[in-house]
């Protein structure tokens, strides 16, 4: 029992190390001047781009940490995560390539209502206080597209040169692919371990609560932003 | 669902941990999120409790962002920037003697528009040993400027003599100018915006409005 107490602090103090530079949706002074000075094909870096914005991307996170909160089995980690990356992959493509510019705000009170959301079912609220469940693979996959256009829209608010244009984006989705593998592993092997002490099942209502509330901090802040810009 | 293994809770407990959630969010976003990230402090807690501090407004960080560019936008102004080229002769007419008299005192004010990245002239007639108080400032921000003389030739060569009486960045200057021939005197603005700029001169001394 000890030693994976030790192992719980070990990763606890790496993941608040990427906590010192959490930034939601927005992409930093040093990535945004790169994307401003580059021209041409730029694989690799937008592939760390992509990686770097979705490990400090702190909405993407907590609706993943809702999306596998209750899921014990790594085939139905894999098949959520799936749905999340087909909805996200698919907007981020279209979104940048059709040059289809959403408002940032409000794709980021959706990605906010969408922890809400997650929290929500996963204290079976809908079962219980509407009686009736939504797909929870059809939510995952609608909501992943409301990420994408998210990171679309960060994308695009840089103009910056439309040549290698495809490449970079793919390089970008990859790399965002790879930020939420890593992520991913990290909250895994938490939640797992957490899962085996008795305090998950206590602490379980009120983790939801919080990422609820979380969820409301969010949209308040997306909202604000949205009427005051 | 069968790939949930979430445990069944009472819907009372529900709506009651989705109020909590919502009464937790609504506090935080007002006492907190809303002071630190947009400086709206709507129950004054913001300011009380020190989460306003951490508000920097926007136009502060464009001013911050401003006040450190000049290392790369200015560059760097040397001897042989002063003054027409060094194989540009000095006319004779340079050396001709003071008049007996110098034109009247007057006062002036001049505004002059610099449109984005341009540069204009202004200049004003002085004789030889002609005096005048000046001062210029501009609306916003610096400016380049190269405040300079022109000797009056009867046929002047197209590189003409020219001297450089001082040259430098500001958005603001005052002096007295002694004419050390005579000639047309007065500055060259080049504005280093993107952004379109004005300076108002005033001038009180010995000299007359050019056409």
């Amino acid at each position: 029992m000890k030693h994976k107490k030790i192992i719980s602090v070990v990763l606890l103090i790496i993941l608040s190390a990427f906590t010192t530079h959490l930034f939601a949706h927005g992409v930093d002074d040093s990535t945004k001047a790169f994307l401003l000075g580059n021209d041409g094909v730029a694989f690799v870096p937008f592939l760390y781009i992509g990686a770097k914005h979705m490990i400090t991307g702190y909405d993407h996170l907590l609706f993943l940490v809702g999306v596998i909160f209750f899921l014990y089995r790594p085939k139905e980690v894999l098949i959520y995560v799936t749905f999340f990356t087909i909805g996200h992959s698919t907007t981020l493509l279209l979104g940048v390539l059709g040059n289809i510019a959403v408002n940032p705000y409000l794709i980021d009170v959706i990605i906010a209502l969408s922890i809400v959301y997650k929290g929500f079912d996963n204290l079976g609220g809908f079962k219980q206080v509407f009686g009736f469940q939504p797909n929870t693979k059809a939510a995952v996959l609608i909501f992943g597209l409301f990420h994408g256009f998210g990171l679309a829209t960060k994308l695009q608010e840089f103009e910056f040169n439309r040549d290698g244009l495809l490449a970079n984006i793919i390089g970008f989705n990859v790399g965002v692919e790879i930020g939420q593998f890593i992520a991913l592993t990290f909250v895994l092997i938490l939640i797992t371990l957490w899962r085996k002490h008795s305090s998950f099942d206590r602490f379980a209502t009120l983790t939801n609560t919080l990422l609820m509330a979380a969820g409301f901090i969010l949209i308040g802040y997306q909202l604000t932003g949205y009427f005051t810009s | 669902m069968t790939d949930f293994n979430q445990p069944v809770i009472e819907t009372k407990k529900i709506v009651r941990a989705f109020l909590i959630a919502l009464a937790v969010g609504i506090l935080l976003l007002v006492i907190a999120v809303l002071p630190a990230e947009y400086g709206i402090d709507l129950t004054g807690a913001g300011n009380a409790l020190g989460f306003s501090k951490l508000y920097v407004p926007t136009d502060t960080v464009k001013a911050e962002t401003v006040a450190s560019a000049p290392t790369a936008k200015y560059r760097i102004l040397k001897l042989e920037n002063a003054g027409s080229e060094p194989d540009v002769k000095k006319p004779k007419e340079a050396d001709n003697p003071p008049p007996a008299k110098q034109y009247d005192v007057r006062e002036d004010t001049i505004v002059v528009t610099l449109p984005p990245s341009k540069g204009l002239e202004y200049k004003v007639y002085l004789l030889k040993y002609g005096t005048m108080k000046y001062e210029w400032i501009t609306n916003e921000g610096e400016v380049f400027f190269d405040f300079h003389g022109e000797v009056t030739e009867p046929n002047p060569p197209k590189d003409v003599f020219y001297q450089s009486h001082t040259v430098s960045y500001s958005n603001n200057m005052i002096g007295t100018f002694v004419s050390p021939f005579e000639g047309r005197h007065g500055w060259y603005f080049k504005n280093i915006s993107q952004q379109e700029m004005t300076v108002k001169i005033r001038l009180k001394g010995e000299y007359r409005l050019m056409e």
